[in-house]
């Protein structure tokens, strides 16, 4: 299977990636989750409030009933007492009233008289009986109507008093109605809410699946423009400015971008560098290895002197190697740091007995203040080589008869060495830039001074490993000063 | 292995024995009987049914025990005795399945509603006794009289209705064609009545009731004698069977038997569903009546005995 053309590899990768997603991640995509929102935002009110009308609706067609009934049955009981209607049952016209009122409300009036006989049922099946439900009987004594429902009946008692002669119950109105047509109503209501929200709720999910696929949208611009980028197009800043948010992310992504062209732009820079350093010594090896070979008869002194020379070279380009080496291991982030308890008095003399020859050549005097002994969790190889450079610097940079001063203190939290010297100082427009790699404030007299260029940027890496800080004041021919702050125990 | 037998001869005692438990249990409860004995509500506004077993078998001997726990009554709980303080039952005697209760004079100074409610729970607690058919209440000796002057009657758990405000679901509305006989006894006529009835009671049965209760209009007589027992009625497959006591056989004074049969027949014919009726007498119908009716055949309707 041959790749025809870069576009062609482009696009198999993104369909292999959308094949990836499958059915399981559905269900925790934001998609989903937005549908399933609309859903029940679209579904649950109409359900309350479908809910609410329903039953709103049965207790006002309960209070309707109820109210007409109880008004209609004042009127015939004002009837019933004014034609004696508890001792004979003979009118016409209350006779057929009490039918025509059952009829409508689809129900039974019993009238009782006051010796709890019941003269009179509109369903002719009762007549004679004597009545005693609960209901009458507190009527009775109460003189008060009474009201009685539940979602099979309404019950209604009224008492029958002679309202102008003392309040006397003479007898009871009772009326008792079936709720089956409220019911029927409720019922034939509640399906079609039901049916509504069958409705609704189809429609809610189609549209709220359709409408969170378009708000999710912007987010695969963002994961296509991004997928993009990793192809290798790296020019470009990508911006999806559909919302607030996904501008946010694209605009911290372009941010986070940028930190990476940098970054390639000093490897690539980085690696010019280290080619220039490099090739600077073969070249001066090359030279003088050509002028011997190009000359005859050289003496052998000065054989001797261009080999010495030679050596020097050789001995140059094997300390920027070896730098460089150090420089990447402490790259490569926290790798083995080889930490153990280290009295670090112990450490600074021994880094200043090392190097007591090199001053002695400048009559450098060294100086060490120890204000307390100082134990800490460090790794020792790599600050031992981090203040080495220090001192060597302070050592290399100073003026004759000068000084340099090596102090050590601590508190609870930190240990505190200061590098101080008498030399010739840093520059104001170099100190920036003075921890960069083959950083050299003076490039025309690197050669007298010696070193790499990579001697602070090795320091300041050793220091930010172990989480420390380093700080540096100079004055230009005064001298200058390297704070060093360091935790006692180390913590990853 | 064993402990598995151990477990099923374990299980088969315990079932012996639960099994065992039962037989001796109802023999037991056959020999006694359970009644109910009434007490009022707080607010005097219902009555309040217990349970109680008895050993007594014989009715007078029922009876005498239900008026002693009437006596013995105790309030609290939420219930207080059916008779109050000062009214007691002097004296009870059971006459002809009918008990008569002598309360004493204190029975007329209570409230109408607690009257009323004494009254039905001293009804209903003898009524349910097996050979009591009604009560007879006297107050002092002397009948106790209603409100219109006259005297009361004996009464039973029938005449007492309680329940009829909340069971309006417990009827239904039909329209009927019944046949009734004429003045002159040999033609029927149809007459149309809409009733209220049981809902539990089926179309079928509510029109041989009907027919019993009578007809409405003055000008038509009643076909059923007066003293006839419904027995059953069932409709099944298009065929009704109707089982009457032996009064049917001694017809009804002043209608002729065919018009008595066939006033049963043609109105069971106006319902649905409904093609032959077959009639028994106590489940028998080896009989033949009169104008050459066999009721071990099926009679269909008669047009000719009716008239527009």
């Amino acid at each position: 299977m041959y790749i025809q053309s870069g576009e062609l590899v482009i696009i198999f990768r993104v369909n292999a990636n959308e094949k990836q997603g499958g059915s399981t991640s559905f269900f925790k995509s934001l998609r989903f989750r937005l549908t399933i929102i609309l859903v029940v935002i679209g579904i649950i009110p109409g359900m309350i409030v479908g809910y609410g009308i329903v039953s709103s609706y049965r207790d006002r067609a309960v209070s309707i009933r109820t109210v007409n009934v109880m008004n209609q049955c004042d009127i015939l009981s004002d009837q019933i007492i004014n034609e004696n209607y508890l001792q004979t049952q003979q009118s016409v016209a209350l006779n057929s009233e009490l039918e025509l009122l059952s009829n409508l409300y689809s129900g039974r009036v019993l009238i009782i008289d006051g010796d709890f006989r019941i003269v009179k049922d509109t369903f002719n099946l009762d007549v004679g009986k004597t009545m005693i439900s609960e209901e009458v009987l507190l009527c009775y004594q109460t003189g008060e109507t009474g009201q009685y429902t539940s979602d099979k009946y309404i019950e209604m008692t009224m008492p029958i008093m002679d309202k102008e002669g003392g309040k006397h119950v003479l007898g009871v109105m009772m009326v008792s109605i079936s709720m089956d047509e409220i019911n029927a109503c409720v019922s034939v209501l509640e399906q079609k809410q039901i049916l509504m929200i069958g409705i609704i709720t189809v429609m809610v999910l189609i549209l709220g699946y359709i409408l969170a696929g378009i708000l999710v949208k912007p987010f695969n611009k963002i994961t296509r423009a991004i997928e993009d980028i990793s192809d290798g197009y790296m020019d470009a800043d990508i911006s999806v400015t559909d919302y607030t948010e996904t501008q946010l992310i694209t605009n911290a992504f372009n941010s986070m971008l940028e930190k990476v062209r940098t970054l390639d732009e000093s490897r690539q820079e980085f690696v010019s560098n280290v080619s220039h350093e490099l090739k600077t010594p073969l070249t001066s090896m090359k030279v003088l290895a050509d002028s011997l070979n190009g000359q005859e008869n050289v003496p052998i002194e000065l054989y001797q002197e261009f080999m010495q020379d030679i050596g020097q070279e050789i001995d140059r380009e094997n300390k920027i190697i070896t730098d460089l080496l150090s420089l990447v291991k402490m790259d490569k982030k926290s790798a083995d740091l080889n930490v153990d308890t280290v009295n670090i008095n112990d450490m600074l003399e021994l880094i200043l007995k090392r190097l007591k020859p090199i001053a002695a050549k400048k009559d450098i005097r060294l100086l060490v203040d120890s204000f307390r002994p100082v134990y800490a969790q460090i790794d020792e190889v790599k600050l031992t080589l981090a203040f080495s450079n220090l001192v060597e610097n302070a050592i290399k940079y100073n003026i004759e008869d000068g000084w340099v001063r090596v102090s050590l203190n601590a508190d609870q939290k930190y240990f505190y060495v200061v590098v101080e010297d008498s030399g010739m100082g840093i520059p104001e427009d170099s100190i920036d830039h003075i921890f960069d790699r083959f950083y050299r404030v003076d490039k025309s007299h690197s050669r007298e001074i010696g070193g790499t260029g990579l001697g602070l940027a090795i320091t300041k890496s050793a220091v930010m490993m172990h989480h420390g800080a380093i700080k540096v004041y100079s004055k230009e021919g005064e001298g200058t000063r390297f704070s060093v702050r360091i935790p006692l125990n180390y913590s990853k | 292995m064993k402990k598995k037998y151990n477990y099923l001869i374990l299980l088969l005692s315990l079932a012996f024995l639960v099994s065992g438990c039962s037989v001796p249990g109802n023999e037991n409860e056959s020999l006694e009987a359970e009644l109910c004995q009434y007490y009022i509500n707080d607010s005097e506004t219902k009555l309040i049914s217990d349970r109680f077993k008895t050993e007594k078998t014989q009715t007078s001997d029922l009876v005498t025990a239900m008026a002693e726990h009437l006596e013995n009554q105790e309030s609290g709980n939420h219930k207080q005795r059916l008779l109050p303080e000062k009214v007691s039952i002097q004296d009870f005697r059971l006459e002809n399945r009918q008990v008569i209760l002598d309360m004493s004079s204190s029975y007329r100074e209570m409230q109408k509603t607690r009257e009323i409610l004494t009254r039905a729970g001293l009804v209903k607690s003898f009524n349910q006794i097996d050979g009591v058919d009604s009560v007879q209440i006297l107050i002092d000796g002397q009948p106790c009289m209603g409100a219109d002057g006259t005297p009361m009657p004996a009464m039973t758990t029938e005449d007492f209705v309680e329940a009829e405000g909340r069971e309006i679901d417990a009827y239904q509305y039909g329209t009927f064609t019944l046949y009734f006989a004429d003045s002159d006894g040999k033609h029927l006529v149809a007459e149309k009545q809409k009733v209220y009835y049981s809902a539990s009671v089926p179309k079928e049965r509510e029109v041989v009731e009907l027919l019993l209760k009578g007809p409405i209009s003055q000008q038509l007589m009643a076909t059923m004698p007066a003293d006839l027992k419904i027995l059953n009625v069932t409709l099944s497959d298009g065929i009704v069977y109707v089982n009457l006591n032996d009064a049917f056989l001694n017809g009804t004074a002043q209608v002729a038997e065919k018009t008595v049969v066939y006033s049963l027949v043609n109105s069971l014919l106006e319902l649905e569903g409904t093609q032959k009726v077959q009639i028994s007498i106590n489940g028998e119908t080896k009989y033949a009546l009169g104008d050459g009716i066999d009721l071990s055949q099926y009679l269909t309707k008669n047009t000719d005995l009716i008239k527009e």
